[in-house]
């Protein structure tokens, strides 16, 4: 069982705001100013404490677990069995719709799952190795035929170096051989944003309300759908193979690889109905699939020499790609606007391809409406790809990596000698893209989510356009007071995109420990000194600041640390 | 012996207790209780039905100015960019760069960016009308209002939906939710079948509505048969005006089968049954005493002169409260909410104060918008033979015959001085008199001063200026107030849709296209003009304008019930669907969007007029375009023209 409770209040002095108006306010031969109380209403700025009370929270959380558990050797044979049942729940205290951030009866409603999963291991000799198991889960979350869902899985392995014809010859070169290979299904019940799929959703207090009489007295806050009821909804499936190899080699070098796939299907998307059909919710259905596969490797290596030194390698890789399959599209006339076959998680956006020259150029280009700023000299022009004379949603198209890397790795080694022992460890990441988001970095104006404007680059203030600089690639386009003005500029486009590769010194250390002789003199079990540092180099295409902020370069920047540390054990 | 067996046996015990808890778990994943509320619960009995009819409605409440292309479109206000919120996108739709295909501003298909989801208001009440014998105690008579009432509105959602995007589906029936993709891609029918569908509904609903509500502290808004005959008759007038009858710029829109969408014939008997309508409609009026407004002081009022009497039955027809605005035929509930944009600062202490951002004037009168008022001889002033058009900016300080309008010895323009009462009543011009504004007495009358920084009404902040020194006097009420540094106290009022003098103009446009010039034609727009304290078409015509042919012949007519149509109901949200109509919106927005140079301080300075934006209205711009979404959605749906 578990409790979670959260409250939360403020004390605060409501501040005292003033300003000073123009052309009165200001003394420019004795330089004094003459402030205006803004918030002088009653109530609005206070000397004492004020007390607001906040949100408060509680859930509670029940889970059973039954094992049943069967292991027994006879000779050659292995067998292992293993039972599982499970039931949770979890009850919020307060059922609010995140969707309307409004208490709702259904959010309310006690969220259940029930498991019970098997699995049968055997093993032959230690060398050949057979799984099966299943899951069967119910989610409270579908209609009663399509509750519970089944998955089943299986697995091979062979244990090739414990064969009788693996002499010694050979496992002195390779010491130890394992290949395996594993099916399986999976399912998930957390999809789509409804609690229950299979209810319609109506709130018949609110949503479309209407007031009638002389001073607009009547009112009744109206009837509204938030959800129409589909049975058919059931769990999201997959199907995963792993095929994998784990080596040593000359006792020195441990290898894993492993190459996965995983077909998805029933994901849940939302149906293609005409809108004029009036619809107050969407339409959803198990309809989608997508497919994925990828490659890890890890790999380590340790060598000893005669006089002590040892000296350790790691590696890791991985690599992955998924591609959706079946995604319900519209007819599209142009060919690049299908996600179909494209990566999952490819940016879409317009191809940029260079700065307006002037406003001329800007009105005679193929329209560009973003917003109620006009396109001028300085603004991105983007390509018209269906060459229809305007630049719409039907002229974006798939480009770059997703933002999440496809290859993720990391290196690293360890020097020991005599006492002192030095180590590094560097990660990186490449296939990846990411975007300087020009609403948060943008100069002068006021990004979302903040109050006070944006400030200046400075790589932005060195190269931007102007008219004294009217470069057609400058870093960044025509500036503006306010974001409404360059709405053209802050599209997706190639214009932002940027690599996302990078190879960073995570971490390194460099320690010496006393010798034992020295230790027993002054009566310690340890002592060692460190000098660590993390965060040291950095590899990237991109200069402007550390990649790993993303978009934003006033997000919290990635710390340099220094320690020095003493460890003494007594 | 059994030992051998008894971990089995354990086991096998444990098997049957976990089994058993499954079974009993089957329901422990049924978590919902019964009597979840679903629609079935919204026709229970009559109390949560009427709690569903106020839901159809909702969607015609939400029609109001801040999203009404008849404010927005024509170009008879302006507002700074910079400020953003729904002025600061939807009024710079003249600049001809907002509307788009990818997420068109307005959206009324879709319900996106301001818009409302009208396809959804009439699934609303398709399913009032499917479920309407479900509750058990509701009376034949009131379900037979309802019905109507939700007829009224299927109606006009329909027509509302055909005026911005001209063919459109007809849903006359909902569909189940599981229908097939080939049922659910209704074509967009052509206009004329969407028009009759429309006015169909308009009849059909027209029988069992009240002729006057009885509880109007409880039911004012909720739809009369005044209100439906006078809708229908502005119905068949767009059904029969140039955009939709006989247009030869949609000869070629067709839908995906070949179908045309327009009907490319003109059909002179379409302004027969406007005309038609619009009579029923003023019969109607007269039957339950609907008649034009006049002012009466009330008692808070210190002094007024008939001047003054004159500028408020001009402006109070539109202000006044609507259960006792005899003028008055249908507004929605909602008030107007941009008095305090549209009021400029009358005291000079209001500068100073910080409730001067709850009334920073900001909404903006081009010059182009008061150039359409007519001269004090009730034509135009371009065509008024005995006025100086040409030298209209051109300095002149005042005199006494105009101490009612403008400030003695005050230094402002030509083009203030000699104009019809309807200018005077609309307007708030630099050295004009405010009355109203805290201040009730005509001899003691407030005014606005917009010359540069430091005068009373000029420029502040960016949140406070006015771009082009002039103020939509009109949509103040005269009892709102800004005094000094007091909080602004706005006096509620809602913008009428409709309007009898509206009415008796369409009845006269539609007779003249119907039948040309006749005696019927000036008798009703002369009524409105008496009103404004204006003589009739014909003697003023022939007096004063440069060519008094002009009343001769059905077009020249035409023109002068069009021009008295924008006086009449400037800044009341009609010029945008007018113009459209007409087919006239490029003509009106032909000319630059200019102001005042707000801020200079010397009267040479400030009356140099200075282009705020050069409008950009295309053919393309009559039709609201649909989004590139819709036209996937639905195979079979066609983009408008140009778009």
């Amino acid at each position: 069982m578990n409790r979670y409770s959260y409250f939360d209040y403020q004390m605060a002095y409501n501040p005292f705001y003033y300003t000073v108006t123009l052309p009165s306010g200001y003394d420019r031969t004795t330089n004094t100013y003459n402030l205006t109380w803004i918030n002088s209403a009653p109530g609005q700025a206070t000397e004492y404490l004020n007390y607001t009370p906040g949100r408060k929270d509680a859930s509670a959380k029940i889970h059973f677990q039954g094992n049943i558990n069967f292991a027994r050797t006879f000779g050659d044979h292995k067998v292992d069995i293993d039972f599982v049942g499970i039931r949770m729940q979890t009850i919020n205290a307060n059922g609010v719709d995140p969707a309307t951030q409004l208490p709702s009866l259904q959010y309310a409603l006690p969220y259940r799952n029930l498991t019970l999963a098997g699995r049968f291991n055997y093993t032959y000799k230690g060398r050949y190795l057979f799984e099966h198991g299943f899951g069967y889960n119910g989610s409270e979350r579908f209609a009663e035929q399509n509750r519970f869902g089944y998955f089943p899985t299986g697995g091979l392995g062979w244990v090739v170096s414990r064969e009788e014809f693996w002499g010694d010859g050979i496992s002195k070169i390779i010491s130890a051989l394992k290949l395996s290979a594993t099916i399986g299904a999976s399912g998930k019940d957390d999809i789509g944003s409804q609690r229950f799929f299979y209810l319609s959703d109506v709130n018949l207090q609110g949503g479309a309300p209407a007031t009638f009489g002389t001073d607009n007295i009547i009112s009744k806050p109206g009837v509204s759908i938030r959800n129409y009821p589909n049975p058919g909804i059931t769990w999201e499936r997959a199907i995963g193979t792993n095929y994998r190899i784990d080596l040593t080699i000359a006792r020195k070098l441990d290898l894993i690889a492993e190459y996965w796939t995983r077909n998805t299907k029933d994901i849940l998307l939302q149906r293609l109905v005409p809108q004029s059909t009036g619809l107050e919710a969407n339409i959803f259905a198990n309809l989608g699939s997508a497919k994925s596969s990828g490659v890890d490797i890890t790999a380590n290596y340790t060598q000893t020499f005669a006089n002590g030194l040892t000296t350790q390698f790691m590696g890791n890789f991985t690599f992955s790609e998924g591609r959706y399959t079946g995604y319900e599209e519209p007819n599209y006339p142009e060919s690049y606007r299908y996600i179909n076959n494209t990566i999952l998680g490819q940016p879409f956006g317009y191809i940029a391809e260079r700065l307006f020259t002037d406003d001329k150029e800007a009105a005679a280009s193929p329209k560009q409406i973003f917003g109620t700023g006009t396109v001028m000299g300085g603004d991105i022009k983007y390509r018209d790809l269906n060459k229809d004379g305007q630049i719409t949603v039907a002229d974006q198209a798939p480009f770059g990596f997703p933002v999440t890397p496809q290859i993720a790795y990391g290196f690293g080694f360890t020097v020991l000698y005599k006492g002192f022992d030095f180590g590094t460890r560097f990660q990186g990441s490449a296939r990846t893209s990411f975007f300087i988001d020009p609403r948060r970095t943008s100069p002068f104006v006021v990004g979302p989510g903040y109050t006070g404007q944006t400030g200046l680059l400075q790589a932005f203030a060195e190269d931007h356009w102007n008219f004294d600089n009217q470069d057609m690639y400058a870093l960044y386009p025509r500036m503006a007071t306010s974001a409404a003005l360059i709405e053209n500029n802050m599209q997706q486009s190639t214009w932002w995109i940027r690599n996302g590769n990078y190879l960073r010194l995570k971490y390194a250390q460099l320690g010496y420990s006393l010798p034992k002789s020295l230790l027993q003199k002054v009566h310690l079990a340890k002592a060692n000194i460190y000098l660590s540092a993390t965060n040291l180099l950095n590899f990237s295409n991109f200069k402007l600041w550390d990649v790993e902020l993303g978009g934003n370069a006033f997000n919290y920047p990635l710390q340099r640390q220094y320690g020095l540390g003493i460890n003494l054990g007594l | 012996m059994f030992r051998k067996y008894h971990s089995a046996i354990k086991l096998f015990i444990a098997a049957l207790m976990f089994a058993g808890s499954l079974s009993s778990c089957k329901k422990f994943l049924d978590v919902t209780p019964p009597n979840v509320g679903t629609l079935d619960y919204a026709f229970r009995n009559r109390n949560e039905a009427e709690n569903y009819l106020f839901t159809c409605y909702s969607a015609l409440q939400s029609l109001g100015v801040a999203s009404d292309i008849g404010f927005l479109s024509a170009g008879e206000l302006t507002y700074p960019v910079e400020l953003g919120g729904n002025l600061g996108v939807y009024l710079q739709l003249p600049r001809g760069n907002v509307q788009n295909i990818n997420s068109p501003v307005l959206n009324f298909w879709q319900g996106t960016n301001g818009g409302t989801n009208l396809f959804i208001a009439i699934r609303r009440c398709n399913i009032m009308l499917e479920n309407i014998d479900k509750p058990i105690d509701l009376t034949a008579t009131e379900k037979a209002r309802w019905i109507a009432e939700v007829k009224f509105l299927k109606g006009y959602y329909t027509y509302y939906l055909a005026r911005l995007y001209g063919p459109i589906p007809l849903y006359k029936e909902n569909f189940a939710i599981d229908a097939s993709a080939e049922e659910l891609q209704l074509r967009r029918e052509p206009v004329d079948e969407v028009f009759k569908y429309a006015v169909q509904l308009m009849d059909e609903a027209i029988t069992d509505l009240p002729q006057q509500i009885s509880n109007p502290t409880n039911e004012l808004g909720r739809i009369t048969k005044l209100i439906a005959l006078s809708v229908k008759a502005e119905m068949l007038a767009t059904a029969a005006s140039p955009l939709f009858n006989g247009n030869p710029d949609y000869l070629d829109f067709k839908d995906k089968e070949g179908s045309q969408l327009f009907n490319p014939t003109y059909d002179n008997q379409k302004w027969i049954s406007a005309a038609a309508a619009c009579k029923a409609a003023i019969d109607e009026a007269s039957a339950v005493n609907k008649k034009l407004y006049e002012f009466i002081p009330n008692a808070s009022i210190v002094n007024i002169s008939d001047s003054i009497k004159r500028l408020l039955t001009i402006q109070n027809a539109v202000t006044e409260k609507w259960d006792i605005n005899p003028e008055l035929i249908w507004a929605l509930n909602g008030i107007f909410p941009f008095q305090g944009q549209s009021l400029p600062r009358l005291y000079i202490e209001n500068s100073g104060s910080e409730n001067s951002y709850n009334a920073p004037g900001t909404l903006a009168v081009p010059i182009s918008t008061t150039e359409l008022f007519y001269t004090n001889n009730g034509v135009p002033i371009e065509d008024d033979k005995t006025w100086d058009y040409t030298g209209r900016f051109s300095i002149q300080t005042s005199d006494p015959a105009h101490k009612f309008y403008v400030v003695p010895n005050y230094q402002t323009i030509k083009a203030n001085f000699n104009r019809e009462p309807r200018y005077y009543a609309s307007i708030g011009f630099d050295g004009g008199y405010w009355f109203g504004g805290g201040t009730l007495n005509s001899n003691a009358m407030v005014s606005v001063q917009a010359k540069g920084q430091g005068s009373i009404s000029g420029p502040m902040d960016n949140f406070r200026t006015n771009i082009t020194a002039i103020w939509p006097k009109k949509l103040v009420h005269y009892l709102s107030s800004y005094v000094r540094t007091d909080l602004p106290a706005f006096e509620p009022y809602r913008l009428p849709r409709m309007r009898l003098s509206g009415l008796y103009l369409l009845y006269a446009e539609c007779l003249n296209e119907a039948n040309g010039p006749s005696a019927e034609v000036f008798e009703y727009v002369d009524k409105v003009r008496a009103k404004a304290g204006l003589k009739g078409v014909l003697e003023s015509w022939t007096n004063f304008s440069k060519s008094p042919g002009t009343v001769s012949n059905k077009e020249g007519v035409r023109s002068i019930i069009h021009r008295e149509r924008r006086n009449e109901l400037c800044f009341e949200a009609q010029a945008g669907w007018d113009l459209r109509r007409w087919k006239e919106m490029g003509v009106a927005l032909s000319k630059p969007i200019q102001g005042w140079s707000f801020r200079q301080t010397t009267a040479q300075g400030f009356y140099q007029p200075v282009t705020q934006f050069i409008p950009a209205f295309t053919s393309r711009d009559y039709l609201w375009p649909l989004s590139d979404a819709v036209i996937l959605n639905n195979k079979k749906n066609v983009q408008n023209p140009l778009w």
